[in-house]
């Protein structure tokens, strides 16, 4: 782009009349059957959503068991309130109206999507080395309960905001999937005893990622205003 | 209620997103002549824009929950009928590259009190730059036309299309030097016919 460029310079492009059309008196009538809800009822799904997320996150952890090692507190932070502040953060600004009601900026959006799974990976990677270690095998299995415990929210929370991103309905939707990921990884490490870093990082994290893209490609078309 | 008032416009729709279901006539009233104008310039047919700005109420209605408090109308309601435009050229994707269906949309370009020579060249003039917005990308036009004709701000304009500023601007630019050669082009002849005569 030329460096010289000025918006106000499209000022010297003629202007394209496109008429002097007025609006009827009486305004089009929407469909008695086609429903759009208020405020309210949008504030009611976003919580029933939320708590049926939270619901399953926690009677899948306790159906698969709480971790021994439970009461190291500076374990718990590491695995599972890191993850879970991270998750929260990322849906908030994922919900959020952004300055002009349109949302979270592109620039925003985007680095959120990609940066919050880069981040978990990086802090679990660098948290220091406990016991257990890692295998490819134990990160895969690990990571399928980490996909479990994060699609059923990520569903709920597609239901609830669907029809709702008026812009970048992909890339929100993608932090929507990337948090709802982090939740799941939280959960995780609320059971998995494996402290390795590595083993958090992938085993933990590649649910992330996989939420991340099914949010961009699959719940984008859901939330995207219709 | 007036057109040029923003703000009731967007009071309008916050009453209307809390379901009060009256305040949809003041919703309709502020913005329906920027919207459809808006489509007008995208579509180039006064039928057509019609059509999708029925289309964009519909989804205002739809999405009415989604309008946060404090938020502008205007910038929200342009995203929507951006929308309604992309899924039109989505399910018809023959109709990015086609010629204006219903062409003298753009007539009268000098207004009523203008001379004839005056007139002929203004229309022409936007006949140019009504057929060179329809050869560009889709992303190319709408750009360039929420900048220079919807007088939104590139923060506004990145905001609507869901993109940064950077690339609004770039869009634009792209687009104002398509035009400006096309209307360079555009004009050469007129000024070889008039050579001769001076």
């Amino acid at each position: 782009m030329s460096s010289s460029f000025d918006p106000a310079d499209l000022g010297s492009i003629p202007d394209l009349p496109a008429g002097d059309w007025q609006p009827p008196a009486e305004p089009p009538r929407v469909p008695a059957s086609d429903r759009g809800p208020t405020r309210q009822a949008l504030a009611r799904r976003r919580r029933l959503a939320m708590l049926a997320g939270l619901v399953w996150l926690a009677v899948l952890v306790v159906v698969l068991g709480l971790r021994h090692d439970l009461g190291l507190s500076w374990l718990v932070i590491g695995h599972a309130l890191a993850p879970a502040a991270l998750g929260a953060a990322a849906l908030t600004a994922a919900l959020s109206p952004g300055p002009r009601g349109l949302g979270p900026s592109a620039v925003t959006t985007v680095a959120l999507a990609l940066g919050a799974p880069i981040v978990f990976a990086i802090s679990s990677a660098l948290f220091p080395h406990f016991d257990g270690g890692h295998d490819a095998r134990s990160a895969f299995f690990c990571g399928d309960f980490g996909l479990l415990l994060g699609a059923v929210p990520l569903a709920a929370l597609a239901w609830a905001q669907r029809n709702t991103c008026v812009t970048a309905a992909p890339w929100r939707s993608a932090l929507i999937g990337v948090s709802m990921g982090l939740a799941g990884a939280a959960a995780l490490g609320m059971h998995c005893a494996n402290g390795d870093g590595l083993h958090v990082a992938i085993g933990h994290g590649w649910p992330v990622i996989v939420l991340g893209v099914a949010g961009f490609m699959l719940v984008g078309r859901v939330t995207r205003v219709r | 209620m007036s057109t040029s008032d923003p703000d009731r416009g967007d009071a309008a729709m916050s009453r209307y997103a809390d379901g009060e279901e009256a305040a949809f006539a003041d919703v309709y009233r502020s913005v329906a002549a920027r919207l459809k104008s808006f489509l007008v310039r995208l579509v180039r047919s006064e039928s057509l824009a019609d059509d999708l700005l029925q289309e964009t109420f519909l989804r205002m209605h739809r999405a009415r929950g989604s309008f946060a408090r404090g938020a502008r109308l205007l910038p929200w309601c342009y995203a929507i009928a951006r929308n309604v435009h992309v899924d039109h050229l989505r399910h018809r994707p023959s109709q990015r590259e086609r010629p204006a269906e219903d062409e003298d949309a753009f007539e009268g370009a000098a207004g009523p009190d203008a001379d004839g020579e005056a007139v002929a060249v203004a229309a022409q003039m936007a006949d140019v730059v009504s057929r060179t917005l329809a050869r560009l990308p889709p992303n190319q036009r709408e750009a360039f036309i929420l900048l220079r004709y919807e007088g939104l701000s590139v923060a506004d304009a990145a905001a609507v299309l869901g993109v940064t500023e950077g690339a609004v601007k770039l869009r634009a630019f792209h687009a104002y030097e398509a035009l400006r050669d096309a209307l360079g082009t555009a004009k050469k002849p007129r000024d070889g016919r008039k050579a001769p005569d001076a």
